[in-house]
């Protein structure tokens, strides 16, 4: 008795176990928890309440006359009052339609079984797919910015190289400036060494003209001299006029150097005026675009080293993916410890089928068992529970006309 | 040249697991659904090394190994259980049958490159 319990309530809770499975399609792994640990308790309370019940509550009263099945002794060791082979078959007789509900079930259960694999399978195959998908997608685009950003950050060509170049023509830049300078410089001495040049020579002249004017002077006095002595002086002042003419000559020509001189410094100096303001103007550009480039090497720096930063965050995301990819792989072939759990369920409660078939007390009439009426039965007690179409095809039933009863014609509704 | 690995196993999802912890990094992989064509497989290809699954249908594990150790082409080449399986009982049956490992799912993927590199470089 104590055994035919043991199967029965084994049988029982196992079938709760497998529905809860059934609901967690629906309903999420959550209330599947949940609901696979009731059988769990279902199975051990009964396990354990019938036997303190046996040992604490007192047995009924009866006549001797008497003997019911439902008898329970004192003392378990104590002998059975009815044969236990008649007591067995009667329960048999008894339970012959729950019986037969669960022979018809088992297969329904099966199918069930087999329908959560394939769908956990394929749920979790193409699950696996995308995210390997994604994960390559990830990897490839990590690669062309890998690429693009390296050659723009590194390589003669790149932007750091620029920045580099720019420096490097801010160096020269400075030589230009400091060579101008210098050269502005150059021509303010030449400048002022030409002024006085200018002034001496124009000294000179005036000099040269004092002296023109002096022997001028003298040759007027010799020219009166020769007059007075004579005929003898007549060589005399022939010599005499001709040294008034080369002082009157010298002079002239002292005064137009005078003049040369003068026109000359003042257009060298009007050129040099000129030169100095183009060097001028160079240098003010050549320091205008120094301190451009220098601005634009100080605010490309940053920008270089954010992009260099960009490439690193790239790589990190690449790594997190992969860390990412190795736990999801891990997380995926669960679908296969589930799998296994439920091919076990079946095994268990076909053995327990076996048992309760081939049990040497039997005397279920497996037609009857196996028959329409109880098949029929079985499968509309199932049905309570069907919500999901592919469960109806376990019993044989196309969803397609139970469509206006149990599933609305449209999947989302406003009320 | 890559080394060449066949992966056995019912689940789909399993063999596509291993396929892409494997292939990344250089191995070449191929697969079968159970023992029956795992044996198959073998017979027209020579492989580095076979990852085989315990539980599957019409030919197991066990089996296989059994059926690809007759093999005198794979008498050496080593072979690895990769199972929800973990009893020691099983695992002394499958190295009484000549296994070089036995993997415990759910795998993590450095585990198994580990393992794969230890056996076929």
């Amino acid at each position: 008795m104590h055994i035919f319990r043991l199967i029965v309530t084994t049988f029982l809770g196992l079938s709760l176990a497998l529905l809860s499975l059934i609901l967690f399609m629906n309903l999420g792994i959550g209330i599947f928890s949940m609901l696979s640990l009731v059988p769990l308790v279902f199975f051990v309370v009964l396990q354990i309440i019938p036997a303190k019940t046996v040992s604490s509550t007192p047995p009924p009263e009866l006549s001797p006359q008497e003997p019911t099945i439902l008898e329970t002794p004192k003392n378990p060791s104590m002998e059975p009052l009815v044969p236990e082979t008649q007591t067995i078959g009667r329960c048999y007789d008894i339970l012959e339609e729950p019986l037969a509900l669960l022979e018809n079930l088992f297969p329904v259960l099966e199918s069930l079984s087999s329908i959560v694999s394939k769908k956990i399978e394929t749920s979790a195959q193409s699950l696996g797919q995308e995210v390997f998908k994604l994960s390559d997608s990830a990897q490839i685009l990590n690669e062309e910015i890998d690429k693009t950003l390296k050659n723009f950050t590194t390589g003669e060509h790149s932007l750091s190289g620029a920045v580099l170049n720019l420096q490097q023509k801010m160096v020269l830049m400075d030589s230009l400036f400091k060579v101008f300078e210098k050269l502005k410089s150059g021509f303010n001495q030449s400048l002022s060494s030409l002024k006085k040049t200018s002034s001496t020579i124009h000294d000179f002249s005036e000099n040269i003209s004092d002296l023109a004017d002096q022997t001028n002077i003298l040759a007027i006095n010799a020219s009166i001299e020769a007059a007075r002595v004579g005929s003898a002086g007549k060589g005399f002042a022939v010599i005499a006029n001709q040294v008034q003419i080369l002082s009157k000559q010298s002079k002239s020509l002292a005064e137009k150097m005078a003049v040369l001189v003068k026109d000359v410094v003042q257009t060298t100096e009007k050129s040099f005026e000129n030169n100095n303001l183009s060097i001028s103007e160079a240098i003010k550009q050549i320091s205008t675009g120094k301190n451009d480039m220098g601005d634009l090497v100080q605010s490309l720096g940053p920008k270089v080293e954010q992009v260099q930063e960009s490439v690193y965050a790239s790589h990190r995301m690449v790594d997190t993916v992969s860390k990412g990819l190795k736990e999801i792989t891990v997380t995926l072939q669960f679908q296969d410890i589930t799998k296994q759990i439920l091919d076990h369920v079946i095994s268990i409660l076909s053995e327990i089928r076996r048992t309760i078939l081939e049990s040497p007390q039997n005397n279920l009439d497996l037609e009857k068992i196996q028959g329409e009426p109880f098949k029929t039965k079985a499968h509309e007690l199932a049905s309570q529970f069907f919500t999901v179409e592919d469960e109806w095809t376990t019993v044989n039933v196309d969803p397609q006309h139970l469509k206006n009863k149990k599933y609305p014609e449209k999947s989302v509704e406003l009320f | 040249m890559a080394k060449k690995i066949l992966c056995i196993d019912d689940s789909p999802t399993i063999r596509m697991l291993v396929r892409k912890t494997l292939e990344p990094v250089g191995y070449q992989v191929d697969d079968a659904d159970d023992g029956s064509t795992g044996l198959t497989k073998i017979q027209s290809a020579v492989f580095d090394m076979i990852i085989v699954d315990v539980n599957m249908p019409i030919m197991n594990g066990f089996d296989f190994v059994t059926a690809a150790k007759k093999n005198p082409n794979f008498a050496k080449t080593p072979i690895v259980f990769l199972t929800t399986e973990s009893s020691a009982q099983k695992k002394e049956l499958g190295k009484s049958l000549g296994v070089s490992g036995w993997m415990v799912k759910p795998f993590n993927p450095d585990d198994l490159l580990n393992i794969v590199k230890m056996l076929v470089g």
